[in-house]
C-alpha cells in the first residue's frame, strides 16, 4: 500500500463541520430510552483521567465508552480526549494503571518486553527502545470496535453487549515499526507449520481462570503487510487506555485485533484456545433467526472471527433531527472499508433509494483512513431523510437494510446510514 | 509515587461512587448483584434487557466461558430473574407473596451464602490474589464498623490480608437491607474461627447509620488504614 504523506491541514473539512455544528439540540437515532434512566453512569473524565465529560459512558467498570457524532466529526484525527475505548477487564482495581490518557511512566516504558516466541527456535525478547532505535512509519487508521452500530441491529431483537450508535470509531495517526520486516529480521527460526501471528497484552482477567484477551491474525491476511508495532498515536506516546507503550496495529482490522499494551507475540500454527477469540466476536456466515441461534451456536466452522473492516459510511451532517437552514445543504460524512482494494464511489439518495447521486470523496490519507465525502444539495423546506452508501473496487458494498446481518453477538454492522432531518 | 497513588485514589473515589446500577426489584436481584459485577459492572445486565430467555441462558453460558463459576443453584436463580425482569416483557406487580418474603427474618449464613459466597468462598476463604479472605481476616477483629461499611460502600485498591497483596474493587451492596447487612456481619463475626470485636453486635440500626455516611470505596480504605 502506497504510504501517502501525512497532511494535517484539512480546513475544507473543519470549515463544512463547524457551519452544521451550530444547530441547538440534537436527537441521536437510536437513542436508549430507558426506564431505569433515574440513575446516570458516571461522568467519563472519572472513568478515565482525560477524558471528556461528553463521553457516552457504556460500562464504567471496564471503560467503555463512545464519542457523541457532533465531536466526533469535529476532527480529521480524532484526539485522545474524544476517542472511544473498549477494555475487556476492570479499569479499577488491578486494572487501574490503564485508566487515563496520559502516557505510561519513563520506567513503565523503559521496563516493557515484547516476548517473540511460538514455533520457533530462537525466541526473542524486545525491548521499546529496540523498537524506538529501528526506521518509523506512518499508517493512518480507521479505529473502531467490532460492536460499533450494535444498537441499530435492536430494531430488529435484543443482542447483549453495549449499545454503540456510531461512535465507537476514530481515526489516528500511528507510528511506529513494520511488523514483518520486524520478525523477518529478528531471524527467529520458525517452524514451516506456523499459520497465525498470536498477539497477547498485559492486561488480564480480574478471576482466576478467566479467558485472556488473546488474539491470532491470519498470515494470510493482506493488512499484515501494513502493521506496526505503534509506539505513537497522533505524533505522541500512545495514551495509556489506548494500548502505549506498545500497541499492535493491523489497519483495516476491527479494534480488538489491534492488541493494546503488547508483551507477547507467537507465531503458531493454530489460533488461540481463549473463548475471547473462539466463543465471540464472531459472526456467523448465514443468516439466523434471533432466539434460535445463539452466541453458543457459534463454532470456526460455521462463523467468521472479526478481522477487517466490513465497507461503512456515515453521515457527519446533518445530524438525526437537526434543522438546517433553507437553501443548498451540505452533506458530508465519512466512508472506510478493510483497506484491501480502494472504495470507488459513496453515493447519496435523498428519495429513499429511488435515485442516488454520487458524493465528492477528498483524497484519504491512505486505504486504510476515513475518506471523507460530501456534497451539496439544494433541499425544499420541510422533513428530509439522506441515505448514504459506499462502493470498492471489488464491488463491495452496504446492505440498504443493515438488520439482515443481524447475527446474535450484534457485530459488523454496516448497514446504509439514514439520517432524518428538516430543512427551515 | 505518592502522588500518583493519591491520584489513583481520587479517581477511584469519583468514578466507583455513582457506579452502582439499579434494577428493577424483585426475587433473585441480590443474586444478580452478587454473582455480576465482578468483571463488569450492571449497565450491561440492564441494557441487555429484552433478551430472550434463550439468548440470557446464552449470556450465562458465555460468562462460563469468561471464567465464571456459578455455585450449585445459582445459574437457575439468576436466569429466573433476567427472563422475569428482564425480558421483552414488563416485569410483573410487585405481588403480596414476593413483598412477604422479603420481610422474612434474615439468616445471616442464608444471606451470606446468597451474596457472599461467590467472591470470598462459602468457607470464607476468598481467592488468594483476588477476593481476600474472611476466614482469620484480622479486620474483622480490629473494627466494630469496618464490615458493616465494606458492604455497604465497597472498598477499592491495594490491601494485605494475612500475608497476601489484593487490588481489586469490591463493589457497595447498599440494595441490601439494613437488617439483612447486620445478619451478615453478626454471621461472619462469629464464622469459622472469627472472633466477634468488641463493642457489641452489629444490629439494624447500627447499619442505618452507617449507611448515611456519604463515603465512596477509596474513603473505606482510607478509613481501614485508620483503624488497623
Amino acid at each position: 500500500m502506497p504510504n501517502t504523506p501525512i497532511t494535517f491541514e484539512r480546513r475544507d473539512f473543519l470549515r463544512l463541520a463547524g457551519l452544521a455544528g451550530a444547530a441547538g439540540l440534537l436527537r441521536v437515532p437510536g437513542s436508549l430510552s430507558s426506564a431505569f434512566a433515574a440513575d446516570a453512569p458516571p461522568a467519563a473524565g472519572t472513568v478515565i483521567a482525560g477524558k471528556s465529560a461528553q463521553m457516552i459512558v457504556h460500562n464504567a467498570k471496564i471503560g467503555v465508552m463512545e464519542t457523541p457524532l457532533d465531536l466526533l466529526r469535529g476532527h480529521a484525527y480524532t484526539p485522545k480526549d474524544i476517542l472511544y475505548n473498549r477494555t475487556h477487564f476492570p479499569v479499577d482495581g488491578a486494572g487501574s494503571w490503564v485508566a487515563t490518557t496520559a502516557a505510561p511512566s519513563v520506567e513503565t516504558t523503559r521496563d516493557w518486553t515484547i516476548f517473540v516466541s511460538g514455533l520457533v527456535q530462537r525466541p526473542k525478547t524486545l525491548r521499546v527502545a529496540d523498537l524506538a532505535s529501528m526506521p518509523q512509519v506512518k499508517r493512518v487508521s480507521v479505529m473502531q470496535c467490532a460492536g460499533n452500530g450494535r444498537s441499530y441491529y435492536w430494531a430488529k431483537a435484543k443482542t447483549p453487549g453495549s449499545g454503540w450508535k456510531h461512535g465507537g470509531m476514530g481515526n489516528l495517526v500511528w507510528e511506529g515499526v513494520p511488523l514483518l520486516p520486524l520478525i523477518k529480521g529478528l531471524e527467529l527460526g520458525a517452524d514451516e507449520r506456523v499459520r497465525f501471528i498470536t498477539a497477547n497484552g498485559k492486561d488480564e482477567p480480574p478471576v482466576a481462570g478467566g479467558a485472556d484477551l488473546i488474539k491470532s491474525i491470519p498470515l494470510t491476511a493482506p493488512q499484515l503487510a501494513d502493521a506496526i508495532l505503534a509506539l505513537k498515536m497522533n505524533g505522541e506516546p500512545i495514551p495509556t487506555i489506548h494500548g502505549g507503550p506498545v500497541r499492535l496495529i493491523v489497519p483495516g482490522f476491527y479494534g480488538n485485533m489491534n492488541v493494546k499494551w503488547l508483551t507477547d507475540l507467537m507465531l503458531m500454527d493454530q489460533e488461540t484456545p481463549s473463548a475471547l477469540m473462539q466463543k465471540t466476536y464472531r459472526m456467523p456466515h448465514q443468516e439466523v433467526e434471533p432466539g434460535k441461534f445463539t452466541t453458543q451456536d457459534l463454532t470456526q466452522q460455521n462463523s467468521t472471527p472479526t478481522y477487517g473492516f466490513a465497507i461503512m459510511s456515515v453521515v457527519f451532517a446533518p445530524l438525526a433531527g437537526q434543522s438546517v437552514p433553507r437553501g443548498d445543504v451540505d452533506i458530508h460524512g465519512v466512508a472506510w472499508n478493510d483497506g484491501v482494494v480502494p472504495i470507488t464511489e459513496v453515493r447519496i439518495s435523498l428519495d429513499r433509494g429511488n435515485s442516488w447521486q454520487a458524493a465528492d470523496i477528498e483524497a484519504p490519507d491512505g486505504a486504510y483512513a476515513w475518506h471523507t465525502w460530501k456534497r451539496r444539495v439544494p433541499l425544499t423546506s420541510g422533513s428530509h431523510e439522506v441515505w448514504v452508501r459506499a462502493l470498492d473496487a471489488w464491488g463491495r458494498s452496504q446492505p440498504l437494510d443493515g438488520l439482515t446481518t443481524w447475527n446474535p453477538g450484534g457485530w459488523d454492522w454496516h448497514g446504509v446510514d439514514r439520517v432524518a432531518f428538516t430543512v427551515a | 509515587m505518592i502522588a500518583r497513588a493519591a491520584f489513583c485514589a481520587a479517581w477511584l473515589a469519583a468514578s466507583t461512587a455513582a457506579a452502582d446500577v439499579e434494577l428493577p426489584k424483585g426475587p433473585g436481584v441480590d443474586v444478580v448483584y452478587a454473582q455480576c459485577r465482578t468483571c463488569h459492572d450492571l449497565q450491561y445486565v440492564r441494557d441487555a434487557k429484552g433478551l430472550l430467555p434463550a439468548q440470557w441462558k446464552a449470556v450465562i453460558a458465555s460468562m462460563r466461558d469468561y471464567g465464571y463459576s456459578p455455585p450449585p443453584g445459582v445459574e437457575a436463580q439468576l436466569l429466573a430473574y433476567l427472563t422475569t425482569y428482564l425480558g421483552p416483557d414488563p416485569p410483573p406487580a410487585a405481588t403480596a407473596a414476593t413483598a412477604g418474603a422479603a420481610t422474612a427474618a434474615p439468616d445471616g449464613a442464608t444471606l451470606y451464602a446468597s451474596n457472599c459466597s461467590a467472591c470470598h468462598g462459602p468457607e470464607g476463604r476468598g481467592q488468594p490474589g483476588y477476593f481476600p479472605p474472611l476466614a482469620g481476616n484480622p479486620d474483622l477483629e480490629a473494627d466494630r464498623l469496618l464490615p458493616v461499611l465494606v458492604v455497604l460502600h465497597g472498598l477499592a485498591g491495594p490491601i494485605d490480608v494475612a500475608g497476601k497483596h489484593y487490588d481489586g474493587a469490591m463493589p457497595p451492596f447498599n440494595h441490601l437491607a439494613d437488617a439483612d447487612i447486620a445478619a451478615i456481619v453478626t454471621y461472619v463475626h462469629g464464622a469459622w474461627s472469627n472472633k466477634a470485636p468488641a463493642g457489641g453486635a452489629v444490629d439494624a440500626a447500627t447499619v442505618a447509620a452507617q449507611r448515611s455516611r456519604a463515603m465512596t470505596p477509596a474513603d473505606v480504605l482510607a478509613y481501614r488504614s485508620h483503624a488497623k
